[in-house]
């Protein structure tokens, strides 16, 4: 009599999809890095890494190469505990957000009901992990990253949650094949509380993986390195994974919430995915090649005060979307968030040039 | 069984059959199948540290910039961290103050890592070598993988470097790898600084050496001159409005406090700051601004100069004098009356040892607590001392090369009091004025003392900041500065009067026409020589294009500093790249261009040259500051983060001795091009323009506008440039110049470039002095970002456009 | 009332089109004309900026300067003999250079008697400043400035003094670096070498004149 073995079964079919995430998902973040390089090249009008293999493709392979052989360093006096965990915290949790992404009508490594859910909830372990790295690292530049991350990472997750309330409220559902299903007709982009959404998670997003004009918490040209200063060789290029690990799932994800996932005629469902996915990351990339970056009281109060309010009215617009539907509900869904937006960013957003003062002291010898 | 396989055996049989027929391969051959990937990896992805020091960090940057790309060898990411960097470039002097900062960085950065030694300098101590204050060669401390020869090397020669190193690390085998075969932890040592720079490896030597008897002083020293004579009347050679100034002041602050001494006002020392007070309060002279604040050591006493002007206004200086006492040198400090001369009175201090009565922080500036010896007095002779002055001797007829630390006491340009005892040194402590900790709401809460540089991506080269922040917020600042103090001006007093051309390039090396333009008015004066008409226009041409090329790489790097990852640099840089190939064909070098000469200009301009800078001049240029305009200027996030900070109100500017673009954005309209015009500046229609607000974004702003004057002073000058001759006279290799004194100024793209020149009638100059416009209007800094946050700080700081070779010299 | 986010989104359309434009721009140069050699940039050149060291380069203007080399009269494959080299140990390169970094030792022939040529001639090129004064001010065109600038290695204290063997190049390798100099050298001789003629002539003839008159 055979052995049951259905466990194994499951234990296997569990297995596959994790180390497909394992393997492929360092490799895209590594090509990533290299579509990064060529791109910002081309904005600035030169041509990026081209020697190291043709059009540079090897260069990631190099780079991984160098970074796994560099000595590791921990600096004296560092909480050695926080300082070891950091890398691995943020690590681990980025390459969980993959498992809940769907590619294709029954392609996703784990079909949870609340896979919505559970992907917000295991993004913002990213927030603990670096703030560990900056108070484990005893570098003051280190800290002033942390603090500065925290403040932004917990500040950008109230706007993102709202924005993506959206969804489970049109849907009904917070499984992400469920979700891409209910787009079968129209994608949620073109409609008018799905692009009000779009953009929020577009610019939160950006936040919450730390990059331009978000890109406070490693600040190169102020702080040095930031909450990572102190990091060398693989540990560093684990914080460096996490980061654009952290962008491909924040383009997988907005390609399955709002640009419909797998839809699309003539091609293969995940090819129509990848190249979502990627428009999303190319414009991640021209952004950083562009704009400037916020300071901190800048970014705190565009999340509070403008993306909050803007979230909360996309909600309403949604909802009344909902009850009424037809096209009351699209105008009310549209005029509600672009007349809270203006609203909030006249009256809070406009430069506040301090008052000249005058600092020369009077004495008896000067006037 | 594996045990055998791999553990040396006693049985010699055994152990051959085995590795005859046994074992695969050894172990040694195993690791060398790794190194071809190893040495691929690590050759292909360099990553350099953000670290400069000078002049060849500019051309390093610029390696890094579009048109040299060094991206495509994969070594872009120059990382600010340098336990995330492999290489690091030591680009430019390596000075005795910066040395411990670069050992330690070094220190810090994980294996494997290399090192590059990029120029002249750094490889041995350069055209500055004979200076107090330099390290000849970084390789006196740490080990060298690469040298870049060339001053500075191209960018072109800095990637042939890189190949070089790309090389070597092919060449190299794991199982011979240094820092696989060492233990762990090989620091180098961090050099201390004491009387003079202690390397802790040689303190045996060095007390052996200051053990034995002094050496014998050299045969010729330097010599002095007495002060210039008294000239209280008009017929010993005052104007009459200088004797009538005279008058007044003895009526109104006593008798026998002002006489005079050329056309200048003699001060005693105890009635200078009455004079200093009624010379600025009286409604019709209101002399508010010190221009420049320098001394002389004369045979008999030390002479302090001030050079003061009423802003805004027209006309030369009026230059005013205090004589001090050559043994115990007190001058009271004019502090109160011109906030200004803070950093002035400081580096006279440092240079010289006057002190100055009632400063309230009279420090060191340019060299390090501690340091023996005030090194610009006659009497102070370096390490490397040969002659005087060059020409040396030792040269020609019978010129055998030895290299300057064979015949120096320590083998190296080292000075020690006698008997001194290195291993017995304590440095002092560094502190930072302590806060006492706020109390808010209960919550006892700290300060935090944080340093921005020396090595920092955004303080323009080797600055420091020390700041006490509370959060984010800014208590107190202090500039640390004289990491890239060089020894110009006493390098100046050996040179003769020629050979100053290629050092005053190396000043702002941004602006190295500008920096040749100033000196050659400056000497011309004493000269009383006029350069002909083609090279006046030559001349004029050339100062625009540098200004246009300084403006486009300070603005590109204040929108770097506010984040733009570099893009608005990039496409600055590429503009600059075009008239940096102008210059090239005129004058032989993109950056020290070493151009003009006394009478003209050294060169003619090549045929290419007109039809090139036409097409820059008309086409080109004015859409590329149209698209940098257009990409940021109103963009809401620099907006927010410029306007209103860093707020420097008018008469602040005026008092705090600002110039430049920086005293223009704050409503001062003064140029003086306009005020004080020389060359042929008068016959050209250009507006100064100025704004009020004296923030960030008003100074930028500013600087854009300039950009847009400049260009229209030369479509006129392309347009109406004579034919002729563009040298007055024969051009000599060594000239005398008479006895006198004479201070010649430029407007620099970073405000008024000053150069105080007293000459014995030698062909050396007796005092050469240069007013550094980036060291002067950093006096404001402090005030200027108080209350701030730490990022305004770096775009503060940007905005004022600073160069350490000139904040330094 | 202006809306925020509109100059955001301008400065996104200006990288945008830099970032097209190197792919249009340069189409035909990325296929056609893939290895352009050494060439110089002109005032309208658009695209990628970039210039690929090494395999290609950025032309050098003929003045540029790098290091000083020593002329010798002759072509390039030439054994180089004392009496084809140009310096005739003046020493004014010596004197005029601003870090001192030359140094000469003038030579003497057989007897000790100092003739104008060197004997030894170093330059310590990890002093040099590459001003260029030394080839301005030599009378006897005998020292110019060179353009080889990839010179980088691995060590110093041998490498980096050059002396009299390493100075030295041919007239011909000048002639072909440095043409426009060169042919402004020739005419200049030239019209030297006229002028010197033409005055011999001219007091020639006149001491003729005067040896035809007959004295008073």
């Amino acid at each position: 009599m055979m052995p049951d073995l259905t466990w194994l079964m499951t234990v296997i079919r569990l297995l596959i999809p994790a180390i497909i995430i394992l393997a492929v998902a360092p490799v895209g973040m590594m090509y990533l890095t290299w579509l990064e390089r060529k791109v910002i090249a081309r904005i600035q009008g030169r041509v990026g890494p081209n020697r190291v293999g043709p059009y540079g493709l090897l260069q990631p392979l190099a780079d991984g190469v160098k970074m796994l052989t560099k000595e590791d360093l921990i600096p004296r006096g560092a909480d050695v505990l926080c300082h070891f965990l950091a890398p691995i915290l943020i690590v681990v949790p980025a390459l969980f957000l993959f498992t809940v992404l769907p590619i294709g009508p029954t392609l996703v490594a784990a079909p949870l009901t609340t896979g919505l859910l559970f992907f917000v909830a295991v993004g913002s372990v990213g927030t603990l992990a670096i703030f560990a790295a900056g108070w484990g690292s005893r570098n003051k530049f280190a800290l002033l990253g942390a603090t500065r991350s925290a403040a932004q990472l917990a500040a950008y997750e109230v706007p993102l949650v709202l924005s993506l309330a959206v969804i489970p409220l049109m849907t009904g559902s917070l499984n992400m094949t469920e979700i891409v299903q209910a787009q079968q007709a129209k994608w949620f982009v073109f409609t008018p509380w799905g692009l009000t959404g779009f953009i929020l998670i577009l610019i939160t997003g950006l936040a919450e993986v730390n990059r331009t004009p978000f890109d406070l918490p490693e600040a190169e040209s102020e702080i040095i390195g930031g909450f990572h200063t102190e990091y060398s060789g693989m540990k560093f290029a684990l914080f460096y994974m996490a980061e654009f690990l952290g962008t491909l799932a924040l383009g997988m994800l907005a390609s399955v919430l709002f640009l419909g996932g797998w839809h699309g005629p003539f091609l293969p469902g995940p090819v129509w995915l990848l190249l979502k996915t990627f428009s999303i990351i190319f414009f991640a990339i021209w952004v950083r090649g562009t704009w400037p970056r916020f300071r901190v009281d800048h970014l705190m109060e565009f999340a509070w005060k403008v993306l909050l309010p803007l979230a909360l009215s996309n909600l309403l617009g949604a909802a009344f979307c909902a009850l009424k539907g037809g096209w009351i509900g699209n105008i009310v869904a549209t005029a509600l968030p672009i007349s809270v937006f203006l609203l909030t960013t006249q009256l809070w957003l406009k430069p506040r040039p301090r008052p000249t003062t005058a600092w020369i002291e009077t004495n008896s010898q000067s006037n | 069984m594996s045990e055998i396989l791999f553990r040396p055996t006693e049985d010699q049989i055994l152990e051959q059959e085995v590795r005859r027929h046994v074992a695969v391969t050894t172990w040694d051959k195993l690791i060398s199948m790794l190194d071809p990937v190893y040495n691929w990896g690590r050759s292909n992805s360099v990553w350099p540290l953000q670290f400069g020091l000078a002049c060849c960090a500019i051309e390093m940057i610029c390696t890094a910039a579009s048109r040299f790309d060094i991206a495509r060898f994969g070594a872009e990411l120059f990382r600010a961290s340098p336990r995330q960097a492999d290489l690091m470039i030591v680009s430019g002097t390596v000075t005795k103050k910066m040395v411990p900062m670069i050992v330690r960085l070094y220190n810090q950065m994980p294996e494997p890592k290399y090192l590059i030694s990029m120029g002249a300098c750094a490889s041995a101590g350069g055209p500055f070598k004979e200076g107090y204050n330099v390290v000849s060669g970084i390789d006196k401390f740490l080990p060298v993988d690469v040298y870049i020869p060339g001053c500075p090397p191209t960018p072109q020669a800095l990637l042939n470097g890189l190949i070089t190193l790309q090389e070597k690390i092919h060449g190299q085998k794991i199982s011979t790898a240094r820092w696989y075969s060492e233990g762990p932890g090989q620091e180098v040592p961090v050099p201390l600084l004491g009387p003079d720079l202690i390397d802790t490896r040689r303190n045996q030597e060095i007390k052996e050496i200051c053990a034995l008897p002094e050496p014998a002083k050299p045969a010729v020293l330097p010599s002095y001159i007495t002060a210039p004579k008294l000239t209280p009347t008009e017929a010993e050679g005052a104007s009459a409005a200088a004797v009538a100034l005279a008058a007044r002041l003895n009526k109104a602050v006593g008798d026998g406090s002002v006489t005079l001494s050329g056309s200048a006002l003699l001060v005693t020392p105890a009635s200078l700051q009455a004079v200093a007070s009624y010379l600025k309060l009286q409604p019709d002279l209101k002399l508010n601004y010190l221009t420049n604040l320098t001394c002389v050591d004369y045979q008999d006493c030390f002479e302090v100069v001030y050079h003061l002007q009423s802003l805004p206004g027209t006309g030369a200086p009026l230059a005013l004098k205090v004589r001090a006492d050559k043994t115990d040198p007190r001058v009271p400090t004019v502090m109160g009356i011109w906030p200004g001369a803070d950093f002035q009175e400081r580096e006279v201090f440092d240079m010289f040892g006057v002190r100055f009565e009632g400063h309230p922080n009279l420090k060191r500036i340019l060299m390090w607590d501690g340091f023996h010896g005030y090194p610009l007095r006659k009497d102070y002779l370096e390490a490397y001392y040969e002659a005087p002055g060059k020409i040396f001797p030792s040269r020609w007829k019978e010129g055998h090369h030895q290299r300057a630390e064979e015949k120096a006491r320590f083998g190296d340009n080292l000075k020690y009091p006698n008997g001194f005892d290195p291993a017995l040194f304590q440095p002092a402590k560094e502190s930072f004025a302590a806060g006492t900790p706020a109390v808010a709401d209960g919550i006892r809460t700290d300060d935090l003392v944080i340093n921005l540089g020396p090595q920092h991506p955004s303080t323009h080269g080797v600055f420091r900041m020390k700041i006490r922040v509370d959060g984010e917020r800014i208590l107190a600042l202090e500039p640390v500065m004289g990491y890239m103090h060089r020894n110009h001006e006493k390098i100046g007093e050996r040179n003769n009067y020629l050979m100053i051309f290629p050092y005053t390039d190396r000043l702002d090396y941004i602006c190295s026409m500008g920096n040749n333009f100033g000196y050659a008015l400056a000497v011309e004066k004493l000269l009383n020589v006029k350069p002909t008409e083609r090279a006046e226009y030559i001349r004029v041409i050339m100062a625009e294009l540098t200004r246009i090329v300084s403006h486009f790489w300070a603005v590109g790097f204040l929108l770097n500093d506010l984040g733009a990852f570099f893009t608005p640099a990039l496409y600055a840089i590429e503009e600059r790249e075009l008239i940096l190939d102008l210059f090239e064909m005129a004058s032989g070098s993109r950056m020290m261009c070493n151009y003009f000469r006394f009478g003209g200009v050294a060169a003619d301009l090549p045929a290419e040259f007109l039809p090139m800078a036409k097409a820059l001049v008309n086409d080109r240029i004015p859409k590329a500051i149209e698209l940098m305009d257009n990409y940021l200027a109103k963009n809401e996030i620099l907006l927010n983060r410029c306007r209103g900070v860093g707020v420097l109100p008018k008469d602040a500017a005026i008092a705090y001795s600002a110039a430049g673009p920086v005293l223009r954005a704050s409503g001062v309209s003064y140029d003086l091009r306009k005020a004080d015009p020389y060359s042929i500046y008068d016959r050209f229609d250009f507006d100064v323009p100025t704004a009020q607000e004296g923030d960030v974004y008003a100074r930028y702003r500013v600087r854009i506008a300039e950009m847009w004057e400049s260009l229209k002073i030369l479509r006129k000058a392309l347009a109406e440039i004579p034919a002729g001759e563009i040298q007055a006279g024969k051009k000599l290799w060594n000239i005398r110049v008479p006895a006198g004194e004479s201070y010649g100024r430029v407007e620099n793209p970073k405000g008024e470039l000053g150069y105080y020149i007293v000459s014995d009638g030698t062909d050396h100059p007796y005092r050469y002095h240069v007013r550094a416009p980036s060291f002067i209007n950093l006096t404001a800094l402090e005030k200027m970002c108080k209350g701030h946050l730490v990022a305004d700080v770096v775009a503060i700081l940007g905005s004022i456009d600073i160069v350490l070779g000139e904040t330094d010299r | 009332m202006k809306i925020y986010g509109l100059e955001l989104l301008r400065g996104l359309g200006i990288t945008m089109g830099r970032f097209i434009a190197t792919y249009t721009v340069g189409f035909k140069r990325t296929f056609v004309n893939r290895n352009r050699g050494s060439f110089r940039q002109s005032a309208s050149e658009k695209g990628v900026f970039t210039v690929q060291y090494p395999e290609e380069r950025l032309k050098p203007p003929e003045r540029f300067r790098v290091l000083p080399v020593l002329i010798y009269d002759g072509k390039k494959g030439d054994t180089r003999t004392q009496q084809a080299e140009r310096c005739t140990s003046c020493g004014i390169c010596a004197k005029v250079c601003p870090p001192q970094c030359i140094w000469i030792v003038q030579a003497k022939d057989a007897a000790g008697k100092a003739i104008p040529k060197a004997a030894e001639f170093s330059i310590d090129t990890d002093v040099c400043m590459n001003c260029g004064f030394c080839a301005e001010f030599c009378p006897f065109d005998a020292i110019k400035m060179d353009h080889d600038f990839e010179l980088s290695n691995g060590e110093r204290h041998q490498s980096h003094i050059f002396d009299i063997n390493k100075l030295h190049v041919s007239t011909e390798y000048y002639a072909e670096t440095h043409p426009i100099a060169w042919a402004e050298e020739q005419a200049r001789k030239k019209a030297d070498a006229e002028r010197k003629a033409a005055a011999a002539a001219a007091a020639a003839a006149a001491a003729k004149k005067a040896a035809e008159t007959p004295p008073q």
